[in-house]
């Protein structure tokens, strides 16, 4: 509808009419570019992506060669810096151009594995409660409840603490942690749709519940999913900086941002760009993930607002 | 006569939208006499709730209001200012909503919920305060009315409610009170009874209706004028007898056609129907708002219609009588 | 069985419920005391090939239960129903699918909003694996032809319909199938005067055209005298009267009945509001009166209605009412002065 609180959207002809009159892809464009903030994150999430998908060919040097004559070189602005190392080097000589590149896939992996997994697990378990109800719920409810009563950061510490930081482990701890908010949301959005008519239609049809939930709800809860989604992609993100900064994520020589971080804590207070480049990157991904986020469910259910 | 309780003269309302300018109400006007009924009639879209909250000030940040006149006993309240609004709204003037349930709020008792207006516009005290909501809540026909007072809203069922909500509306003695299709959620059988409640009090504490709903029915048995409203328009205002026995405008005959009638449609019979769909009042319309779907539309009906009058009657077409 | 088998299929009735209850289970949580909602009490009801059978009655009576029993969405706590002669429990989902498909009040919910208007339609045929894409999508056509929507709606969405064209697209799903019965679930309610006149012709012509048997749920009785050949009136769970539709409307015998008519609106002005005598002690659904569930509210109640089960009295061909004052072991001298006139 048109967007207006009123004459009541539900029943007013002439409101559909007036929309009527864009096409469908017109009315979807216009939404997409009438959000600032939609079209800024896309465009920086896109750029971030870019940036890691090519940096075996942006990257000047190699991330992981030392060279201990180069320490410390500042970024190309400072006077000591040069072009041979535009955003200078780290405590071992290491491009940190080309780490910062590197570390890009390691971040964006790690946010899109951890919510396709913790995604997984938490649409199917929402999608269950909320389509079966009664004792299906009940469990469900009370594993969410449980895994709610699990401090994240404490259990992936202890986990990684025992088996060791490595990427997969920290991938798979986080996705087998974080998917509580997919399943609380979820289970909520599919009650809703699950009460609606058109559900029922599908029922007196004869059609089957796996049909019914994939075909039926599950394009009708997608809104809710996207944003619940980049949420916790971003968290994710930046829950493996936290590891990694405590020493406990992804090990080196691996360049993650969070590690990076880390390693340059010690040198804050002299070179303070090796630890304000890292962190500004780690802010924007994850700015630019929940405004594309935010966008997005706006952009596939204006309805949905408000 | 007197002098009418409420006058509207040249009421538009414009609601902005994503898609343009929503024309909702255009140029409507009427006035209601000392505790006379007068329905405003039509199909949802038409202006007829727009109306209602444009005459107690309550319309939303997007609308804009334009009226010449909007007289409640005679003080123009588009002149004043926003003070003096307020203090009639509630007090001299009341308004009953479709959903009580949404009406009411759930955090507060019932009788927290009938004296607060009561005690600010009367400056009455709280014993006083609840021994006039307990009266009304008698008068509605709620027994036990005492021990109601304590309760919450949604302890109580739906046609309770709106006996609540027209005490509610009662509480400071208004002369007029604007009802919001006050029935339309309810049961048939507790539907009969809130009109008829409504009709009894309001003959006997000599109120001012102004009933809003799309019920033919409803407006059959309660209205003493009528004023049927299409896309924005007031197209035919009339005593009550006048609009059912001699509709003049096509689109208030069309509405009659369309529902079936005991004694008067045969079972299983085709009914009437008003072909096509309302027009869209984004961006305003030229002429007659009706001519695509009157069965009687000519040329000239894209110009504006002038409005014929025998006595009270008045409506908007090129016909005297279609 | 074999007695059923060799009775001829048009003589038989579509649809036979024998005391069908069906209770719900109220009160959330784990700790919580559930208590029963009786939400169908106990029904009779034959559904015969070609009537529409009217059903009345007010929030809470429990009519959209029955319908989606009807529909066989809802298995019966007791009772048993059958389909053409077949026990419920002993056919599958699709198998009833095919005979009975519903008709819902609200177009805007029932509606898939991300499915086209042609995907929509042919939904059914698509669950029972009928024909190809193509020859799905034809039909899904040529069933908007019928229901009166143009074919370039078939690629919109149904947020760009209007709600009397939307209640077109449900009426056409639910007739892509070919049922024999639709259970029309307060299907003009929601819809403005000038459309629901037009959803009413379409349904009379369909009827007519298809030979079509409709469940007609509705609190709007004028609208069920129309539409309807029989009307049965709910109150609380149970069939209180059932009578052929003329008839009924004429010459109502339950005094639930009588009020329910009294309360139909007629736009006559001068007429008034009409008194319904009904009380306000409206019951409270999960701890339902004794006796006669009606007798709180009823203006005719005498002796044996707070304490007595009313039982169902046959009225002619197809009917019946469940109300002592009609009872011959209740109707005597003492009671007389309080029949309903």
């Amino acid at each position: 509808m048109t967007g207006t609180a009123f004459p009541p959207a539900t029943s007013a002809p002439s409101s559909a009419a007036a929309v009527a009159e864009l096409s469908a892809g017109a009315r979807l464009r216009r939404r997409m570019f009438g959000q600032k903030s939609f079209v800024f994150g896309v465009g920086l999430l896109l750029v971030i992506v870019a940036v890691a998908l090519l940096a075996p060919v942006l990257a000047p040097h190699d991330p992981y060669a030392q060279n201990l004559s180069q320490r410390m070189v500042p970024p190309f602005w400072y006077a000591k810096g040069g072009w041979e190392h535009l955003l200078g080097t780290d405590n071992l000589g290491r491009d940190y151009l080309s780490r910062l590149l590197y570390g890009a896939r390691i971040s964006l992996l790690i946010g899109l594995s951890v919510m396709v997994i913790s995604g997984l697990i938490g649409t199917t378990l929402g999608l269950l409660a909320g389509y079966f109800g009664g004792k299906a719920d009940l469990i469900v409810t009370f594993l969410i409840t449980t895994r709610l009563a699990m401090p994240v950061i404490l259990v992936a510490l202890a986990v990684v603490a025992m088996v060791g930081g490595s990427l997969p482990v920290v991938i798979l701890v986080l996705g087998l942690l974080k998917w509580d908010r997919f399943a609380v949301v979820m289970r909520s959005a599919t009650q809703q749709a699950r009460a609606l008519d058109y559900v029922t239609a599908a029922e007196a049809a004869g059609a089957s519940t796996p049909r019914i939930i994939l075909g039926e709800i599950l394009p009708n809860v997608f809104p809710q999913l996207i944003v619940v989604a980049t949420l916790e992609a971003a968290s994710a993100i930046l829950l493996e900086a936290a590891l990694s900064f405590l020493g406990l994520g992804v090990q080196p020589p691996l360049p993650s941002w969070g590690l990076m971080i880390s390693e340059a804590k010690t040198y804050m207070f002299f070179s303070f760009w090796l630890i304000a480049i890292p962190g500004t990157l780690l802010a924007l991904l994850v700015l630019s993930i929940n405004l594309a986020g935010d966008g997005l469910r706006d952009v596939v259910a204006p309805e949905g607002r408000g | 006569m007197t002098r009418p309780i409420l006058e509207v003269a040249n009421l538009s309302v414009d609601i902005r939208t994503a898609g343009g300018t929503l024309q909702a109400v255009r140029d409507v006007s009427f006035s209601v006499g000392r505790g006379e009924t007068l329905c405003l009639v039509g199909e949802s879209g038409c202006g007829k709730s727009v109306t209602s909250l444009a005459i107690m000030d309550l319309l939303p940040r997007a609308a804009t209001r334009r009226v010449s006149r909007l007289a409640f006993d005679g003080v123009d309240l588009a002149r004043s200012g926003k003070g003096a609004v307020n203090a009639l709204r509630g007090n001299r003037m009341a308004m009953i909503f479709q959903e009580p349930m949404t009406a009411l709020n759930p955090a507060y008792t019932i009788g927290d919920q009938l004296t607060e207006g009561y005690r600010r516009h009367k400056k009455a005290g709280a014993a006083e305060a609840r021994e006039r909501a307990v009266h009304l809540l008698e008068k509605v026909g709620i027994a036990a009315a005492g021990d109601r007072l304590g309760q919450y809203p949604h302890q109580l069922s739906g046609g309770l409610r709106q006996r609540i909500m027209i005490a509610m509306a009662l509480m400071c003695g208004p002369d007029l009170v604007i009802a919001d299709e006050p029935t339309t959620a309810l049961d048939v059988t507790i539907q009969a009874q809130i009109l008829r409640l409504l009709a009894e009090l309001q003959r006997e504490l000599g109120i001012a209706l102004v009933l809003i709903t799309h019920d033919l029915g409803v407006v059959g048995r309660i209205a003493d004028r009528v004023a049927v409203m299409y896309a924005g328009e007031v197209v035919e205002n009339g005593t009550a007898a006048e609009i059912f026995t001699h509709p003049r405008h096509p689109y208030t005959q069309g509405l009659m056609d369309c529902i079936p009638l005991p004694g008067r449609t045969k079972p299983g019979e085709r009914l009437g129907v008003i072909p096509g769909v309302v027009p869209s009042l984004v961006g305003g319309i030229q002429g007659c708002p009706f001519r695509d779907r009157c069965p009687h539309a000519r040329p000239v009906c894209a110009e504006t219609p002038p409005v014929k009058t025998q006595g009270e009657h008045a409506w908007r077409c090129i016909l005297e009588d279609a | 069985m074999t007695a059923l088998a060799e009775t001829p299929l048009i003589e038989a009735p579509l649809i036979e419920a024998k005391g069908v209850t069906r209770s719900f289970k109220v009160g959330a949580g784990l700790f919580n005391r559930k208590r029963t909602l009786h939400a169908v009490n106990g029904i009779d009801l034959t559904i015969r090939k070609g009537e529409v059978l009217g059903i009345v009655g007010e929030s809470g009576c429990g009519k959209s239960t029955l319908a989606r029993i009807l529909l066989g969405l809802l298995p019966p706590s007791t009772g048993t129903i059958s389909f053409q002669g077949r026990e419920l429990s002993t056919l599958d989902r699709r198998a009833v699918a095919r005979q009975v498909q519903p008709v819902f009040q609200d177009p805007y919910s029932s509606l898939n909003p991300r499915r086209r208007i042609a995907s929509i339609v042919s939904f059914p045929l698509d669950v029972h694996g009928i024909g190809t894409a193509a020859e799905r999508r034809r039909r899904a056509l040529e069933m908007m032809d019928l229901v009166g929507l143009p074919a370039r709606f078939a690629d919109r969405y149904p947020s760009e319909l209007s709600g009397g064209q939307r209640q077109r697209v449900a009426i056409a799903r639910a007739l892509v199938m070919k049922p024999e019965i639709v259970v029309c679930d307060e299907p003009t309610s929601a819809l403005d005067v000038s459309v629901q006149s037009q959803i009413l012709n379409l349904l009379l012509d369909l009827r007519r055209e298809l030979n079509l048997t409709y469940v007609f749920i509705s609190h709007n009785l004028a609208v069920v005298e129309h539409i309807a050949t029989r009307v049965a009136v709910m109150y609380l769970g149970r069939v209180v009267e059932l009578a052929e539709t003329a008839e009924l409307f004429a010459n109502p015998r339950h005094p639930y009945t009588t009020a329910l008519l009294a309360s139909i609106l007629t736009p006559e002005p001068g007429l008034g509001i009409p008194e319904t005598g009904l009380g306000l002690a409206f019951p409270d659904p999960l701890n339902p009166p004794s006796g006669c569930v009606f007798h709180p509210r009823c203006p005719n109640a005498f002796g044996p209605c707070a304490t007595v089960v009313p039982r169902a009295l046959g009225q002619h061909p197809a009917g019946l009412v469940a109300c002592h004052l009609h009872d011959p072991d209740y109707n005597t001298a003492n009671n007389q002065g309080n029949r309903p006139s």
